[in-house]
């Protein structure tokens, strides 16, 4: 049962694999080439559908659809890298503190961590947009710090694992003080978790990207982005879907693609673990 | 028991504090004066000093935060730096239209998720089984305001069977309000019900590995009848933990979700309150908003003790 | 002799074609006790729950069963659910996970009867249950059908399964070490408890444990299991006294905790083995029950 466990775990990770890679090569190939000036607004070729010129049609102002999304990958894995790279830098020293403290400060510290969970990224980013204006650096930001919860508590149920391992007590035992036990060995052993959890929350971080740039609160025009392609294909739904399907398809497959690597690795580093969440 | 539900409402009451004060500190502290931000950077320096003065913005912070607290416990959430109208009726009025969207949406999840996920959970060992997990996943991967442009792409534009938009309240034309609620409610319901799917399936595949189901079997019941009897009310723990956080999941998509189907609920006014630079709207939204949440989590908890007798007694 | 109550022939058991039981064969008679030993391991569980039709997903079991003539093994899951509970019933090892822990005691013990029809309303079905729990000697009968399991003890939680096994009025009940979680002090009486609702309702048994005095008890006879065979069968007491299969006589030996060899040391198994097991895929060793011993199947003539 583990063997079809593990193979189930690759086939997750090879299909989410490959769909994060294509978006990651389509936002590095955007810098080097797109088929089209993204935001060359052209009159004369507005509202066409598929053809060789363009591959997915253009929208009302004559912009190549393959173009925008090519160029909006790169904002979407850029907003995401920051987020979680601001939610991993904040949560997992918050969990392995967490963890390691007297237990009424690792108390303290997660009950801090539920409050943050009360603040979705959409109200930190409205709070920010409200006060500093919209702009790539305040969803970034509201998408980062409100992904920390999750990041602190996984890592803080992994580190106190490791607490209990002997090992660990072997190392206390021997007198090793605790930076030096959570540096030389809850971090290497939560590295795992960290990285599972860093998969989900890039999902997590892809769907509020776009639902902020929807509502216009991400990255300002001209720069394209997914969430506001869809944005603008709403007033057409009637004459023109197209104009949303193709950049939701994108958000989708990216978002699944994040999903299913993150459960494969999942499932590969503890095939007992079923996938949950 | 009761000291649990005493120590769970002090949790709850100290996190509300904390949170007004965060969201009173955000919008206080951040570089920018209000009346400067309401009134644009062309207003005279006169115009600001008097709208300064009117919404006392001069006082200290500390008095400016105690009037505030002492407004929304009073239900007196001020006025509006812009329209000068006052905010409360309008937040109540908006506030019926998001809990019947919520709530709406809530059911759908619910009647998605439960016979899907057991359905998954019974058959998971057979194509069917892993065919609903991957719809499943594949409905995770979709945002609710991208689910409700395909519903409305589908059932508005393509077949003309649903109103696109609009909103009308239900003691006015009880009709036109289902018509209208179904592809919201919809687009929030179905997404949340994949989310809380994967989380049924999880939970009943564990209970059908319990030896008291296999006794249950063993006085006679059929497989089916074991589960629902015996599997689902234990299944629910977990579940409900979820479907609490989903609420608030729901609460917040409702705001994306209004702006798709030109609803006017609270994401609306909030989201007209952004446009405007109306600062103090934001504020009393935003904190009603992270309260609903917090409250929320603190119902949770409260039904963990009604689902689970075991809770009960621990502590 | 009597017909055969139950008749387990060739019966095997496999998961995900690795097996697990090879090629049983054994009957059970009305008001029989038959013990099944062996260590853990030894497939004994997993031949209980074969018999019940219960087996987890992923294990396959072939052969034959019988009950009363009919035949279990890929009967219609429908016409297995009518047997349990009220023509074979169980009665686990674990009382602590056996009971559903968000049910009240009484609606459990009364769900056995109101599924095969036995009782005509709630009320009744109320009423059987709490007489169903004063049969087996629980305190206070109205008060404990209304009480949650976690909030009795092990053994009390053991008395509550074997009131819902024995709710039924089954044929056949199989007990699958259901002392083997209970303190010592509290064993003897569930022990005599099983007896006696054997005995009132003239039930044959299937009593599985790894503990030979508690078989010893209350088996009249008994099959010894090792590696998913049987390796020795006969009347209790005299496979318990002379034993003739070498794992029967380590069995016996390791139970004899003080027990130890020439050099002072205490005996382990392998002293009386001459080597691992035979593979299951192989074919069964010579032994099969004798006429003799009363273990001839119907198939085997007696």
């Amino acid at each position: 049962m583990s063997g079809r466990g593990s193979r189930r775990g690759g086939a997750a990770v090879l299909v989410g694999g490959a769909l994060v890679a294509l978006v990651v090569l389509m936002a590095l190939l955007s810098f080097l080439w797109t088929p089209h000036d993204p935001t060359l607004v052209d009159a004369r070729v507005r509202l066409q559908g598929p053809s060789p010129a363009y591959w997915l049609g253009t929208d009302r102002f004559g912009r190549d659809l393959v173009s925008q999304l090519m160029v909006g990958a790169r904002t979407t894995v850029y907003v995401g890298l920051v987020a979680v790279g601001i939610a991993a830098l904040v949560g997992v020293p918050l969990g392995v503190l967490a963890a390691m403290a007297p237990r009424w400060l690792g108390e303290l510290l997660m009950r801090a961590n539920d409050l943050l969970l009360a603040f979705p990224a959409l109200l930190l980013a409205v709070m920010l947009a409200a006060v500093l204006g919209a702009g790539t650096g305040v969803a970034m930001v509201a998408i980062g710090v409100s992904t920390v919860p999750s990041f602190a508590r996984v890592v803080r149920a992994g580190s106190l694992q490791v607490l209990r391992s002997d090992f660990v007590l072997a190392a206390r035992a021997a007198g090793r003080r605790p930076w030096g036990v959570a540096v030389r060995h809850v971090l290497p052993n939560v590295a795992g978790l960290v990285i599972v959890q860093a998969s989900v929350a890039f999902a997590i971080a892809v769907l509020a990207e776009a639902a902020l740039s929807f509502l216009g609160f991400g990255t300002p025009p001209p720069t394209p982005s997914w969430g506001r392609m869809l944005q603008e294909s709403q007033s057409l739904l009637f004459t023109d879907p197209r104009l949303a399907v193709v950049p939701g398809v994108a958000v989708a497959a990216a978002v699944l693609g994040f999903n299913l690597l993150g459960d494969g690795l999942r499932d590969r580093l503890d095939p007992r673990l079923e996938a949950r969440r | 028991m009761l000291l649990r539900v005493l120590t769970r409402l002090a949790v709850l009451l100290a996190s509300l504090a904390v949170s007004s004060l965060v969201v009173f500190a955000f919008m206080a502290v951040l570089p920018g004066d209000p009346a400067r931000v309401a009134l644009g950077v062309n207003a005279s320096e006169a115009a600001v000093q008097q709208l300064r003065s009117d919404f006392g913005l001069d006082r200290p912070l500390p008095t400016q935060y105690l009037e505030w607290v002492r407004g929304l416990l009073t239900l007196d959430l001020g006025e509006s730096y812009i329209s000068r109208a006052a905010i409360a009726p309008q937040v109540l009025d908006r506030a019926q239209v998001t809990l019947w969207l919520v709530g709406a949406g809530m059911v759908v999840a619910v009647l998605v998720a439960v016979p899907l996920g057991s359905l998954a959970a019974l058959t998971s060992r057979s194509p069917l089984g892993v065919l609903l997990s991957a719809v499943s996943q594949l409905g995770v991967a979709v945002p609710a305001f991208l689910a409700g442009i395909l519903l409305v792409a589908v059932f508005a534009v393509g077949l003309g069977w649903l109103p696109a938009s609009g909103w009308t309240p239900p003691a006015q034309d009880p009709g036109r309000f289902l018509s209208q609620l179904v592809l919201p409610a919809s687009s929030l319901g179905l997404v949340q019900g994949a989310v809380l799917a994967r989380y049924v399936r999880s939970a009943v595949l564990e209970v059908l590995g319990e030896d008291y189901l296999r006794t249950a079997r063993a006085k006679g019941l059929r497989p089916g009848p074991a589960l629902v009897r015996h599997g689902l009310r234990n299944a629910a723990v977990p579940v409900v933990t979820v479907l609490g956080l989903q609420l608030a999941t729901l609460l917040v998509g409702a705001v994306v979700v209004e702006r798709v189907f030109v609803v006017p609920g609270l994401g609306s006014l909030l989201l007209d309150a952004v446009a405007n630079r109306d600062l103090v709207v934001i504020q009393d939204v935003v904190m009603l908003l992270v309260a609903a949440v917090l409250v929320i989590n603190f119902v949770v908890d409260l039904l963990y003790l009604a689902i689970d007798p075991r809770l009960r007694t621990a502590r | 002799m009597s017909a055969a109550l139950l008749e387990v022939e060739g019966l095997s058991v496999a998961a995900e074609g690795r097996p697990l039981v090879g090629d049983l064969r054994f009957a059970v008679r009305s008001g029989e006790r038959v013990g099944l030993i062996g260590e853990s391991g030894s497939g004994k569980s997993v031949t209980a729950l074969a018999l019940m039709g219960l087996l987890p997903p992923g294990l396959r079991a072939g052969g034959s069963v019988r009950l009363a003539g009919r035949e279990l093994l890929g009967a219609p899951e429908a016409e297995l659910s009518r047997l349990r509970g009220a023509q074979v019933s169980m009665v686990f090892q674990e009382p602590m996970t056996a009971l559903n822990p968000t049910m009240r005691i009484g609606p459990q013990v009364a769900e056995v009867l109101q599924v095969h029809g036995r009782v005509p309303d709630r009320r009744s079905a109320w009423q059987a249950a709490v007489a169903a729990l004063a049969d087996v000697g629980l305190p206070d009968p109205p008060a404990l059908a209304r009480a949650y399991p976690h909030q009795l003890s092990g053994g009390q939680r053991q008395r509550v399964v074997i009131a819902i096994a024995l709710a039924g009025d089954p044929a056949l009940l199989v007990c699958d070490e259901p002392t083997s979680a209970l303190d010592v002090t509290v064993q003897g009486r569930v022990l005599e408890l099983i007896r006696r609702g054997l005995a009132e309702r003239g039930a044959g048994c299937l009593f599985i444990s790894h503990d030979l005095a508690v078989v010893a008890d209350v088996c009249e006879r008994v099959l010894v299991m090792h590696a998913g065979r049987v390796v020795e069968a006969g009347p209790t007491r005299r496979v318990l006294t002379r034993p003739q299969h070498p794992y029967t006589r380590g069995l016996l030996a390791a139970s004899d905790l003080g027990r130890t060899d020439e050099h002072g040391r205490l005996l382990t198994m392998d002293r009386f083995l001459a080597g691992p097991p035979p593979p299951l895929t192989e074919p069964a060793p010579p032994w099969q029950g004798t006429a003799e011993d009363g273990w001839a199947t119907s198939g085997g003539g007696s």
